[in-house]
């Protein structure tokens, strides 16, 4: 059975008599029952309506009644006089609303009003207030604790409702937040990125049956043959000579191995040079580089059936570098320095300029010393001082230096999968095209932002942040897809797409709520919850609140005198049915949870001094307001 | 209704009236001055959109008076310097002044480009080698036409990534050579030592101009960073790339290389460039020639001060060839 | 009776702050010593030690030595006086005599009252160090003072010793002129000197003072050329003024009148001018006193009949009075025993009439009192075509005039209402209310319109008179015509949109430039060719480099490429007639100068510059023209405008 409400605000007595008696008479259409009576009045005509309250009291139908009175006290403004069937020690509960629009008030001596910000309802009916009183679990609750806490059944309602916020507005406020959180300069870490430097990212390796490969693995051989004589020749304490001509004719195929990885190695660095690194390799210089027995890794195994070009784009290692770190919860600008620091490292200079290395890696006085017709292995010398001395160790160092220097110069110079200056730049490009629009954005948002509460726009933000991640990699992602023609291009191409993406999200936020999930949100649903959890930890917030501090009190800063600030202050918890789980765990008294409605909050009840309300059936003065309040 | 626009054309013509539309909406060119849009009828159904630069109103006027009379000589000297044709690319093109009324005007063809500030970080390495030889080019015409910028910044110069050109513009604080230095105010990073305030001395010079241009070209280079110290020009190649003529640009300005320095000596490309002040000062020496022999006339005994040529750009490029012949009088 | 008795003060602190107490005296007569004590009480509070001082009462002297102070006022703990007859105890006398403590003739020693006209033991010391470059600045100091006739000099106090070795010069140079005036001094004074009257001159010394008030320039000229002297060869300084009758000379304009005739001396620094009187001459009495002998001040042209006033200082007095009918000059009566302070103060903003006035030709005419006293005055006159823009230039110039300050040169009205008026008529209309001024009439004839006195750092002063000559035909007014016969300079006016054919046949430049040009080489003025109102052509080469060339320097270098530049800019426009003054003058420069810094708007005379005011390079003609006819002098200056 619902709350019926019995509205005698502005009625004459006659009015207000023919409403009530519509309502209380049975046989002319009255309601059955009446479990719950909400009667709405104002304090100045509550002395003109005193019969209507006898003809509810003799009715004999009412099982609970409430009244709120609306309206400063008449008279000398001192005393609240009320029917006698209201207030007192057993009358009905009555809430006195002095003012509709309320103070905003904290329960202290000082009684000090603030202006409550906010609109105020035309009609009382329309009041939250009466809103709230409406509910079935909510009405009862307060009239059970009128009955058993609140001296004279009087008081000043006071409210602390959840905000309801304007869906864009706290949108806006929230991606402002996360968008801080993405574009802001923060903490991150500094420095080329590893895994995209030309050693990692280029993947150059010798063709096992190459000539560079062949000229290794040869002056390998030579090394083990020689070994195996000088064990034999040292094992047997030197006495043998003849191993002597056995060791001589390795070393000088070593030599001669050597010396043509040595020549190859000069001949294609001559020939692949790009003049400064500007500029792609001929194909000449190709199959030179491809026939010296280099190849490149091929970087990624492309699944067939999702080839598109974002798809291609998101598996290449620049992007999977960048989209680690955004995920990974840098901000972006350190990511973009990460990306010039590495830039720096990965510039070409054409491979000629490597050819000084060749000497270093490979002495000419090494190929001499190895071919020369005066070494001999020497007598009583150890094994490893033999080999020394041989020059075999240099000889298999020099090798692998040589086959180092042109890895490595394949890497940075000739590879197709190492990472370019351009693509690194167009890279930053698109981040900072992103973070620019981002920030223009919330720079509009944090103009028009509307009075959403700081806590809930920032964990609504923190919630936003990984779609916020998505979207900038969405958009270096385009950018990797099909490069722009120029740095300044990709700069603009990507504002350009994330000012798109902002409004198809804007869109479907003002759709489906702030928990809508645009197309490029990544698939997971690590989120999904957030737009719920937001709502109950708003509600959390509310029935939190801390019940003496400043809120919505329904009376005018003149009524403040007539309050009892002493006395323990009673208050009701109030939330939807839908969070009761969410929010069983929460400390304190249990809320009242409401079936219907969309409120959440407190209602903070403030009796009224001693003295103030008098229930009277006469015009003849009570005895005295004590007595009346003592009976 | 359309406007009547009374301007003088720069390549020389008389003031002309050409009927035109005028936006309304003003935005800041400058400190000083304030543009907005133009069409002039010249029988397209558009028209043709020009940048009209006005001085401010308030109290502030007069400045404004001399900021825009600034850019209609550096516009006229450089269209004069183009020898009336082959208008360069790199700087902004002024296409017409009204200078004398008490609401004078310039009119500028559209700014192609995007400020370095916004940009200059995400030139690609061909971009930035189109970059520099349009900056000193640029520049090497502003020498030509004996006038310095004296505002070069990520600010003032352009870059347009669709046709990768360099486009210098604001000359709202230019001088001609010879002129005495004012005051510059405005961020240390883009303001030489002789322009600043508290250290403003001597006479404008073709390498006035050279001391920001090559913070810029620093700027660029090193994707969007201030230079801190010229050890920094080093670590990014710049150097080695003008031949180490670069760093004599941070030293006072009667030292520093000029545009034309740089592109010859330091990049030792063939680029053609505009020749410095050639025709300004080839009248300016002969009439000053002229002079010197009917001062020889009349005070026959009067010798020629050693520094009487000191101030004339093509004498000081010829510095120990003995400057102009005839001129030492 | 001792010719000179001796008293010793001692100062203590009393209930009432410090009593003096005299501890010791050789005079017998109490009553004596009682009135010296109350004579000298003052004097003795004014004092510090280390230090003296010399009071010359007329009749007797006394000269006090401060000693041994305890750092409490007076200053001082004891003193030892000398009192005596001023015959006797002459003040140099007094400085040459050994302090008390010292070796050789000096206090309470007996042979003062046998050798009294010995010189003293310290002469030698004081003569040497009074020669001194040390002393220089201040001896000059105080003698040019003391050639003004000041009765009070009060010297930034140097160390004591210097003090009274320039006090000593002074004396001695003072009498070696004849001058026998008293001559009283404290070399180290308190703030609080007494100023009961003593007779002449009373010099002190003060600590706390740091300069001295300045004399005019003549009189330092007068005064160091003195100093100099006398450093050099005292003897020869004696001599020199034995020569020339300075001895005999009847009082101290008659002694001025003197110096000036003295012959120049061959050092440096020499500021002796033959001819040339720098120094007011309104200390010369009235006509008919001055003594036959002393030569008469040079003759001066009357600026505006242009007749010759043969001498000024002769001239009377006049000031005018607004309240005599619709305002007339009336006649100063100036008492004759006047000191010469209180005459300056007399004749101070005074006018003189030209004698021509006396002509019943000619309508009479004054001139401010001081324009005839500074030599002769530089005459400057702007000459032009009708609309160049000369009452325009002359008045941005008067508006910017101590912007010669830049230039080393300190210019002050050379009379107040003059000034004041041409402010108020135009340099405020033009400068503050961005106003068209009207040009000068046709029919005008050549006017005064202002003039300054001119000195360039310690220099001598010059009058310098600036003439406004109407633009229509000059060869129709003689005066016009005469003005340009004796103008030392002359400003070539020009507009650029005047620089055709057709305008520079035009009859007033052609006249001007034809006297100008038949004007004998050495006599010619000097010209200063302005391109005038070159905002008109401030986006052409070489104009706009030149407008904005900022104030500029002294260098004449600078002069001369401004010069070659617009010389060129003639030249390309075909307009050589206006280089003529180039060539016929003496001395030529050639300029860019804009007044207004930008064009009026319409044509209307009312009408109003939109841009407002701000004048460009208006003082460099002046600069140049002042180099060229003298008045600013030295190296880079001789070398302007040739």
């Amino acid at each position: 059975m619902s709350v019926v409400i019995l509205s005698l605000s502005g009625l004459p007595a006659a009015g207000a008599e023919q409403a009530a008696a519509a309502l209380l008479d049975i046989d002319s259409g009255g309601p059955d029952r009446l479990e719950r009576l909400l009667v709405l009045d104002d304090t100045a005509l509550l002395g003109e309506h005193l019969d209507v309250y006898e003809q509810i009291d003799t009715a004999h139908r009412v099982e609970k009644l409430l009244c709120v009175t609306v309206g400063p006290r008449p008279g000398d403004g001192w005393r609240l006089e009320l029917p006698g069937n209201l207030g007192g020690v057993q009358g009905s509960p009555v809430l006195w609303v002095s003012r509709p629009a309320g103070i905003d008030w904290k329960m202290t001596k000082e009684l000090v009003a603030n202006r409550h910000p906010g609109f105020t309802p035309t009609t009382v009916d329309r009041h939250p207030l009466i809103g709230l009183l409406s509910v079935e679990e909510m009405f009862d609750r307060v009239h059970q604790t009128f009955l058993s806490g609140v001296p004279g059944r009087v008081a000043s309602p006071g409210l602390w409702l959840a905000e309801e916020d304007d869906e864009a507005a706290t949108f806006a406020g929230a991606l402002t937040v996360a968008i801080r959180r993405v574009c802001d300069r923060g903490p991150g870490l500094d420095g080329p990125f590893a895994e995209l430097m030309p050693d990692r990212a280029g993947r150059a390796r010798l063709t096992e049956s190459g000539p560079l490969a062949r000229y290794l693995s040869r002056v390998g051989e030579q090394d083990r043959a020689a070994r195996q004589v000088l064990e034999k020749i040292t094992g047997f304490g030197g006495l043998l000579r003849r191993g002597d001509s056995e060791v001589r004719g390795y070393l000088a195929k070593g030599s001669e191995a050597l010396t043509d990885l040595r020549d190859l190695v000069d001949q294609v660095l001559r020939d692949a040079d790009v003049a400064g690194g500007v500029g792609d390799l001929t194909s000449n210089q190709q199959s030179l580089i491809r026939n010296a027995g280099l190849e490149f890794g091929a970087e990624v195994t492309l699944n067939p059936a999702a080839g598109s070009a974002v798809y291609v784009a998101e598996q290449s290692a620049i992007y999977r570098t960048i989209a680690g770190a955004v995920h990974g919860g840098d901000p972006i600008p350190p990511v973009g320095e990460r990306l010039i620091a590495t830039e720096r490292e990965v510039g070409r200079k054409g491979s000629a300029a490597y050819r000084q290395e060749i000497e270093a890696c490979c002495p000419s006085s090494l190929l001499a010393a190895l071919t020369s017709a005066s070494q001999k292995p020497p007598r009583r010398a150890g094994h490893a001082e033999t080999r020394h001395e041989l020059g075999l160790d240099s000889a298999m160092a020099a090798a692998k230096a040589l086959a180092d220097l042109i890895v490595g110069v394949a890497n940075r110079e000739w590879s197709p999968a190492a990472i370019t200056s351009g693509e690194l730049v167009r890279a930053k490009a698109a981040l900072d095209g992103t973070s620019r629009a981002l920030g223009g954005f919330a720079s509009e948002a944090a103009g028009g932002r509307g009075g959403t509460r700081a806590a809930r726009r920032a964990r609504l933000g923190e919630s936003l942040v990984p779609v916020l991640r998505d979207l900038v990699l969405r958009v270096v992602a385009a950018e990797l897809a099909s490069p722009s023609a120029s740095g300044p291009e990709a700069l603009r191409m990507a504002k350009d797409r994330t000012a798109a993406m902002l409004t198809e999200w804007t869109a479907l936020v003002q759709a489906e709520g702030v928990t809508a999930r645009p197309s490029f949100a990544s698939g997971d649903d690590r989120d999904a919850a957030h737009g719920i959890e937001d709502d109950v930890a708003s509600i959390r917030d509310a029935l939190l609140y801390p019940v003496r501090d400043e809120m919505w009190q329904l009376c005018s800063p003149t009524d403040l005198r007539a309050l009892e600030v002493d006395t323990p202050t009673l208050s009701i918890r109030f939330a939807s049915r839908l969070t009761q789980e969410t929010l069983r765990s929460l400390p304190g008294d249990e809320p009242v949870w409401t079936s219907s409605g969309s409120f959440a909050g407190v209602l903070r009840l403030v009796p009224l001094r001693a003295g103030i309300a008098v229930s009277t059936w006469g015009k003849a003065e009570p005895e005295s307001p004590s007595t009346v309040l003592e009976r | 209704m359309a406007d009547v626009l009374r301007f003088r054309r720069v390549y020389g013509g008389e003031y002309e009236e050409i009927p035109a539309r005028v936006d309304d909406a003003e935005f800041p060119a400058g400190e000083l001055l304030t543009a907005r849009t133009v069409w002039l009828e010249d029988g397209t159904p558009s028209g043709l959109e020009l940048i009209q630069h006005r001085p401010v109103h308030g109290d502030r006027r007069q400045q404004g008076y001399l900021r825009l009379d600034n850019e209609i000589l550096a516009g006229r000297r450089l269209h004069q310097a183009a020898s009336w044709s082959g208008y360069p690319a790199e700087v902004v093109r002024l296409y017409g002044d009204e200078s004398t009324s008490a609401d004078p005007f310039a009119l500028f063809e559209l700014d192609h480009g995007d400020p370095l500030r916004e940009v200059g970080e995400y030139l690609l390495n061909d971009a930035f080698d189109q970059f520099l030889v349009g900056l000193l080019t640029g520049l090497c015409w502003l020498a030509g036409a004996g006038i310095a910028h004296r505002a070069i910044s990520p600010d003032t110069v352009l870059w347009d990534s669709d046709t990768g050109k360099v486009r210098i513009a604001d000359f709202s604080r230019s001088a001609p050579f010879g002129s005495a230095r004012t005051p510059v105010a405005g961020s240390w990073a883009w303001v030489p030592r002789e322009a600043r305030p508290e250290t403003c001395y001597g006479l404008v010079g073709p390498t006035d101009d050279m001391w920001a241009a090559a913070r810029l070209i620093y700027f660029v280079r090193s994707r969007g960073k201030d230079l801190e110290d010229k050890g920094k020009l080093g670590e990014l190649g710049l150097s080695q790339m003008f031949n180490g003529l670069l760093e004599k640009i941070f030293g006072p300005p009667e030292d520093r290389p000029t545009a034309r320095d740089l592109v010859e000596h330091g990049l030792r490309r063939h680029h053609i460039l505009p020749s410095l002040q050639d025709d300004g000062d080839k009248r300016l020496i002969q009439g000053r020639t002229s002079f010197l022999k009917t001062r020889a006339r009349v005070h026959p005994d009067a010798p020629l001060p050693p520094d009487f040529w000191d101030d004339v750009i093509w004498a000081r490029d010829r510095r120990g060839a003995g400057g102009p012949q005839g001129g030492a009088g | 009776m001792n010719a000179i008795d001796q008293i010793t003060y001692r100062a203590r602190a009393g209930a009432d702050g410090i009593v003096i107490i005299q501890t010791d005296t050789t005079i017998r007569d109490h009553q004596r010593a009682a009135r010296w004590q109350r004579r000298l009480e003052p004097w003795l509070r004014a004092g510090r030690c280390p230090g003296c001082a010399y009071l010359d009462f007329g009749q007797e002297a006394a000269f006090i030595r401060f000693l041994a102070t305890t750092g409490k006022r007076p200053g001082w703990e004891s003193v030892v006086v000398l009192a005596g007859q001023s015959a006797e105890l002459t003040g140099t006398y007094a400085l040459e005599l050994a302090e008390p403590g010292e070796p050789g003739t000096g206090y309470g020693d007996i042979r003062i009252l046998r050798e009294g006209k010995r010189p003293g033991l310290r002469r030698g010391n004081l003569e040497t160090r009074a020669r001194s470059v040390d002393a220089s600045a201040a001896l000059i100091a105080a003698l040019a003072h003391g050639l003004q006739g000041a009765r009070r000099v009060i010297m930034p106090g140097p160390n004591p010793g210097l003090a009274e070795a320039v006090t000593w010069g002074f004396i001695t140079i003072r009498r070696m002129l004849g001058d026998i005036r008293p001559v009283s001094f404290l070399t180290s004074a308190s703030g609080n000197i007494p100023d009961t009257d003593v007779p002449g001159i009373l010099m002190s010394f003060r600590a706390d003072v740091l300069t001295a008030l300045p004399p005019d320039q003549g009189f330092i000229a007068l005064a160091a050329d003195l100093a100099g002297r006398f450093a050099d060869d005292p003897g020869g300084l004696r001599q020199i003024l034995d020569d020339y009758g300075l001895p005999a000379a009847p009082d101290n304009s008659g002694r001025i009148r003197q110096l000036l005739t003295l012959p120049p001396r061959s050092q440096p620094g020499n500021a002796s001018r033959k001819g040339t009187a720098t120094v007011t001459t309104s200390f010369g009495g009235p006509a008919g006193r001055v003594e036959s002998a002393a030569p008469a001040t040079p003759t001066v042209m009357c600026p505006i009949c242009l007749g010759d006033i043969a001498d000024w200082s002769a001239l009377e007095y006049w000031r005018w009075d607004a309240t005599v009918g619709e305002g007339d000059y009336v006649r100063i009566d100036i008492p004759s025993d006047l000191n010469p302070t209180q005459r300056a103060r007399f004749t101070h903003g005074a006018y003189v009439r030209c004698p021509a006035s006396t002509d019943m030709t000619t309508v009479a005419h004054y001139l401010p009192a001081r324009y005839g006293r500074f030599g002769d005055p530089v005459l400057l006159g702007f000459v032009g075509l009708t609309q160049s823009g000369k009452t325009h230039l002359l008045a941005s110039m008067i508006g910017e005039i101590n912007g010669l300050s830049g230039y080393g040169m300190n210019v002050t009205e050379l009379d107040r209402a003059t000034h004041h008026a041409f402010l108020e008529k135009s340099v405020k209309p033009l400068i503050a209310g961005n106003k068209v001024l009207p040009g000068t009439p046709d029919d005008a004839s050549t006017t005064l319109t202002d003039a300054f006195i001119v000195r360039q750092a310690n220099g001598l002063e010059r009058v310098v008179a600036l003439f406004d000559v109407s633009g229509g035909d000059l060869a129709r007014r003689d005066s016009t015509k005469e003005f340009l016969w004796i103008a030392d300079g002359l400003f070539f006016v020009i507009d650029p949109d005047h620089i055709n054919a057709s305008k520079v046949g035009d009859d007033t430049f052609s006249n001007v430039l034809d006297i100008v040009s038949h004007r004998p080489k050495e006599e010619s003025a000097a010209a200063a060719i302005v391109l005038n109102k070159a905002d008109k052509a401030r986006f052409e080469e070489p104009i706009a480099r030149w407008l904005r060339a900022g104030n500029g320097t002294l260098d004449p270098t600078e002069f001369l490429r401004e010069s070659a530049d617009v010389y060129a800019y003639l030249e390309e426009h075909q307009a050589m007639e206006l280089t003529k003054p180039y060539q016929a003058c003496r001395k030529a420069t050639l300029h860019v100068a804009s007044p207004t810094g930008s064009a009026q708007e319409g044509v209307e005379k009312a009408s109003k510059y939109p841009r407002g005011v701000t004048p460009m390079r208006v003082l460099r003609p002046l600069v140049a023209m002042l180099a060229m006819t003298g008045v600013l002098t030295g190296p880079q200056a001789n070398q302007i405008g040739v």
